[in-house]
């Protein structure tokens, strides 16, 4: 019972509109994300559904509670700060029970939830603590803590892991995963990192300019996105993109690409999933790394070696095809053995088609 | 220059390091030096005469110290100096100003500290104005604002009576305590307030909750402001707060200013003394946390 409707909401710093129709369906226990570059208004948007930021059109419920004109204090929300927002003259203790202080919860319930609240995030020895006192991670835990307390349907999350360092925020990724599976609560989190996202989220909402670009599984965004923007957002390194055209013949559809070798024109494209039926004309490819292959006959790219990248687990190869450049993520041992010219098999299942005028996924 | 020598005596064996006597560092000192005396001599002399007995007064320097040092009249000035006909010392002025002091610090600032707060987390319609209207009540002379001050005071009856110079002095001292708290608020982040809102927290609940207890540097600073500012007030006294509430300074005026025979140097300097103790004791006891707060202010601000 703790869904979240977002209508068509639209908000103005005096001219400047820093959200655009934004419209959302959130399901109960969802984890959802919303993503996106500096200043694309995913913070704004969680703002606004904290009720911290005023709307001017639109309307947001909260568990079926049209929620747009409420306080944020009769919201029924926890939310946790990017800066953690600690109380510095209160311990941590004070810090977490200051909300249930404040609407006047009975001291034996207030106790029993921070002690609740603190085994779960192992922050039991910190309670007589002042902020001033903890680390980063442990600011972020009592941060956290202060959230869980209130036993709210619905958690807001503001970039909470982005002043920690990698190695912490790995963890506390992992810690924040554990407690939505453990909560079942419905939360929100903001983040500019997609490899957060797409590890965390259920949804992802990927926002650009104050527009929602697209909402769904983190697998769609990755797999089938819906716009250049969104496909050379997500993913690292980013999906590669070459100019080609489209030629609808009788049996399929031709695509042709520079560089491609081996007697060939153009590879068939008939068996992609075209929201429309394909028209003629100059058409962006969006090719994955990591679903190109590298052949030895058959219909390829003719691709000159640029550098190897070994990072480890695999390697990532980049070429030169016909001026554009790709990146092909390989097997460590593939990458020791690209010699100094290479044949990229084109991914006809696996490719993405934008318009090049519009940007969207045709 | 320095760092480099702070390197050096870090990683080196500890060495003690003597001072590097440079001509810069001998003028600086003497500056220093000369500008404490120049405050300090007057202090001194007044100091030095009020321990000494008339007679040595009339026959020695004002430089010499008392032959024998007594407090005689730093008992006859709090007792028995006379302010005109009144002869009952000035420890009249001393409680009159006590009586004036304490609320009016106290409103002066809680009111400066809630109207900073507000100006600096919650922008609301107008903020700016009030804030620019603010700085300019900070800078206008008190001389302007006398005549209209006493009119609105009468009218409400207040004119002449301690509540109305209480009120004077809160409303006198809200533009500048109002700013400093402003600035002070604005280097607190806006994300603190915003965690209270949504643990349910209002507007005063946040302010005594949370703002209150961090500011007790800034709330030493205007302490310290407003306890020395009132208590050397003069003007406002003298005009406002009647003639049974009359402070210290103006009492301390009366005294030295009526004379009836020989001149009490001696008294008259027992007195300043008196007055002038309270600021005084203030400032040693609180000078450290008024540099931390003045630079705490300065830096957020």
């Amino acid at each position: 019972m703790s869904t979240i409707r977002i209508q068509n909401v639209n908000k103005f710093y005096g001219a400047l509109q820093v959200l655009k129709n934004v419209d959302l369906a959130i399901g109960s226990g969802e984890f959802t994300v919303l993503l996106g570059p500096s200043g694309c208004g995913k913070s704004t948007l969680l703002s606004a559904i904290a009720g911290l930021e005023e709307i001017q059109e639109g309307g947001i419920e909260l568990g079926g509670r049209d929620v747009t004109h409420v306080e944020p204090a009769k919201r029924d929300i926890a939310m946790v700060f990017q800066s953690y927002a600690l109380y510095p003259t209160m311990t941590v203790a004070g810090n977490m029970s200051f909300g249930l202080r404040v609407n006047r919860t009975p001291k034996a319930e207030i106790d029993q939830r921070v002690n609740w609240a603190a085994r779960l995030l192992q922050i039991e020895n910190l309670l007589d603590r002042k902020p001033s006192q903890l680390s980063g991670g442990q600011r972020q835990r009592v941060a956290i803590g202060r959230a869980l307390v209130r036993k709210t349907p619905v958690y807001l999350f503001d970039e909470p892991l982005s002043n920690l360092d990698a190695k912490l925020r790995t963890e506390m990724r992992v810690e924040i995963k554990r407690l939505h599976q453990t909560l079942g609560a419905t939360m929100i989190y903001v983040t500019h990192d997609q490899i957060e996202a797409m590890t965390l989220a259920t949804h992802i909402a990927l926002m650009r300019a104050g527009v929602v670009e697209q909402f769904g599984h983190p697998e769609d965004l990755y797999q089938r996105p819906a716009s250049l923007f969104v496909a050379g957002f997500i993913g690292s390194p980013s999906m590669n993109f070459l100019p080609g055209t489209l030629a609808p013949n009788g049996a399929g559809v031709g695509l042709e690409l520079p560089g491609l070798g081996g007697g060939q024109q153009a590879v068939d494209v008939g068996s992609y999933a075209f929201a429309a039926p394909a028209k003629a004309g100059e058409i962006t490819v969006g090719l994955r790394p990591e679903d190109i292959e590298l052949v030895n006959d058959g219909p390829a790219l003719e691709g000159k070696t640029l550098f190897v990248e070994p990072m480890g687990a695999d390697s990532l190869a980049w070429f030169d095809v016909a001026g554009h450049r790709v990146s092909v993520r390989l097997k460590a041992d593939d990458g020791k053995r690209v010699g100094e010219t290479a044949r990229l098999a084109v991914p006809t299942e696996k490719l993405s088609l934008f318009d090049p005028n519009t940007e969207n996924r045709v | 220059m320095t760092v480099a020598v702070d390197q050096v005596a870090v990683t080196s064996a500890p060495k003690p390091r003597g001072f590097q006597i440079t001509p810069g560092r001998i003028g600086l000192y003497a500056f220093l030096i000369i500008s404490a005396l120049f405050f300090l001599i007057p202090l001194l002399i007044v100091f030095n005469t009020s321990l000494k007995p008339m007679d040595e007064i009339r026959a020695g320097d004002i430089f010499d110290l008392p032959i024998d040092p007594s407090f005689a009249a730093w008992a006859e000035a709090w007792t028995s100096a006379c302010t005109g006909r009144n002869c009952e010392g000035i420890r009249v002025g001393f409680w009159n100003s006590v009586k004036i002091l304490v609320p009016s610090v106290i409103f002066s600032i809680l009111i400066a500290a809630i109207n900073g707060y507000a100006l600096a987390q919650w922008r609301f319609k107008g903020s700016e104005l009030i804030l620019g209207a603010l700085m300019l009540g900070a800078f206008i002379p008190y001389q302007v604002i006398l005549y209209p001050m006493v009119r609105i005071l009468s009218t409400v009856g207040l004119y002449g009576s301690l509540p109305g110079i209480i009120v004077v002095h809160i409303i006198f001292g809200l533009p500048v305590l109002t700013l400093i708290f402003r600035n002070f608020y604005s280097g607190i982040p806006i994300e603190l307030i915003k965690a209270a809102r949504i643990d349910g927290a209002g507007f005063f609940r946040i302010f005594f909750s949370i703002m209150l207890p961090m500011s007790t540097n800034i709330l030493i600073v205007a302490l310290i402001l407003q306890v020395t500012g009132i208590w050397n007030d003069y003007l406002l006294g003298l005009i406002f707060a009647g003639r049974e509430n009359l402070p210290m300074t103006v009492q301390l005026n009366n005294i030295v200013g009526s004379v009836t025979g020989e001149r009490t140097f001696n008294v008259d300097m027992a007195a300043t003394m008196l007055t002038a103790l309270p600021p005084l004791i203030v400032y040693f006891l609180s000078g450290r946390y008024f540099v931390r707060g003045i630079t705490a202010g300065a830096v957020k601000g």
